[in-house]
């Protein structure tokens, strides 16, 4: 199974993760998660996910002047959010800690 | 506030502009909304801003393969991008067809006027018809035929060497003029009586379009959109170091053909100083033109009996100065920003020139 297919099913949840930890924006959210070990995650993947987020109302934005010059958009994360990234969070545990039991019943 | 990221591309070091311009020939080649395409884009330029600040090479930002990334990029435009990328081509159109029918109502008011026994709300009904059915014909083939042209431009643009931003553009101008023969032929060709719907219609169906979108849309999303006058300046900011490079190259080739002697970059820039003198001599040119220009149009149609009323001759008068006057204006203001730019380019040049010469060079400091 390709590794894209896994990150699919994932990525929301990873992004509302690294938004709930404080204000953020696009550039700063990739670095955090190249630097947890998401590699070749590429921006053009990154906006579909921010804006389903958004027009799921679990982040909200405001506009702001980037030091280069261009508007860049801040996210925080929403009420609605917390509770949707509690709800992953137990997902996630519940789904790796199945996966993981069958994939240890295969090695054995 | 300059909010469009048009103001800030020229930041963006040679690498980074060439995929940045084809990313966002993809993203106007898509049925999207200017708003959403302006947003998007500018938020795309923030991030190659920071990645080469911090020495990153743009392929890993935007992977090796650029066409999948424009489709990953654009794959959550929707139907309601399109949607609104609509309603504002129609706004385009809305316009055109307040100033034909405003245009064609009064030319038949006056007419009508002038016919005995005819009042006022004769004149305004039903006299003047317009010809909807071919206007609406033209416009659906105007349209189809820019989409086509934008699906070729996106599946060509990545696989086709050497196109350029040039190109592709002189494509889409060429494609947008064709629109509009498209639209002025379907509009002589069609006679179907039974579309034919009074200018006045046209006129009041156009006007509640306009307001309806300023006030459900338009209103609220006018900032950080550039104007055309500014679009224009930062467009000619970009290529025009470029252009001066060439220009100054083509010139020195020029003079050694000619047994001239190699030019100089210093006196290539004293001649090209000159001709912004020159042409800023010429401003006044640019407001007594078209006076002259229509003091002689009128001249030549009463000397050949044109006019059959004082109304006339004043009717003329205003529509001519009306045109000529602001198309003047303009061509000026295009003209001076051309100048602008060479000042600028020909200032950077000169501190450079003076940055080279050794310390002994430099005049003393008094």
């Amino acid at each position: 199974m390709e590794e894209s297919q896994l990150l699919r099913g994932i990525l929301e949840g990873c992004v509302l993760a690294v938004i709930a930890d404080g204000e953020t924006y696009g550039y700063e959210i990739l670095a955090k998660l190249e630097k947890s070990g998401f590699e070749a995650l590429l921006e053009g993947t990154l906006y579909p996910v921010l804006t389903r987020l958004e027009k799921k109302e679990l982040i909200s934005c405001r506009k702001g002047k980037s030091p280069y010059g261009p508007t860049r958009k801040y996210y925080s994360i929403t009420e609605k959010g917390t509770a949707a990234l509690h709800t992953f969070k137990i997902n996630y545990e519940k789904i790796t800690k199945a996966a993981d039991a069958v994939l240890k019943g295969e090695k054995e | 506030m300059k909010d469009s990221y048009i103001y800030y591309e020229d930041k963006l070091g040679e690498e980074y502009k060439a995929v940045f311009g084809q990313i966002e020939m993809y993203v106007m080649s898509r049925n999207v909304d200017e708003d959403a395409a302006e947003e998007r884009l500018g938020e795309l330029l923030d991030i190659f801003l920071i990645a080469q600040d911090a020495g990153k090479p743009v392929r890993e930002i935007t992977g090796n393969n650029l066409e999948s990334f424009c489709e990953t990029f654009c794959s959550d435009f929707g139907m309601k991008n399109g949607f609104l990328h609509i309603l504002q081509w129609m706004k385009s159109i809305a316009k055109v067809l307040v100033f034909i029918s405003a245009l064609d109502l009064f030319f038949a008011f006056l007419d009508a006027l002038e016919t005995e026994g005819t009042d006022f709300w004769n004149a305004m009904a039903g006299i003047t018809t317009f010809n909807i059915s071919g206007y609406l014909i033209g416009i659906a083939i105007a349209g189809l035929f820019t989409m086509a042209v934008n699906i070729v431009i996106r599946r060509k643009m990545f696989k086709v060497k050497k196109v350029s931003m040039k190109h592709l553009r002189a494509v889409s101008c060429v494609s947008a003029i064709l629109g509009f023969l498209i639209i002025y032929s379907m509009l002589s060709i069609s006679e179907t009586e039974l579309f034919h719907c009074p200018a006045w219609v046209l006129l009041a169906v156009s006007c509640v379009y306009l307001l309806l979108y300023h006030l459900f849309y338009g209103r609220y999303n006018k900032r950080g959109k550039i104007k055309f006058l500014d679009l224009i300046e930062q467009e000619t900011k970009k290529d025009f170091p470029a252009e001066m490079e060439k220009k100054f190259q083509k010139a020195r080739k020029k003079n050694l053909k000619k047994g001239k002697g190699d030019l100089t970059l210093e006196a290539f820039l004293d001649k090209e100083e000159a001709n912004c003198a020159k042409v800023e001599k010429q401003k006044i040119l640019f407001y007594v033109l078209p006076v002259i220009a229509v003091a002689a149009a009128f001249l030549f149609t009463l000397q050949n009996e044109g006019f059959d009323s004082g109304t006339d001759m004043a009717i003329f008068l205003i529509i001519m100065l009306a045109v000529e006057c602001p198309l003047m204006r303009g061509l000026w203001k295009l003209t001076s920003i051309g100048v602008k730019e060479r000042r600028s380019w020909i200032q950077s040049k000169r501190s450079e020139l003076l940055d080279k010469l050794p310390i002994a060079c430099l005049p003393e400091e008094k």
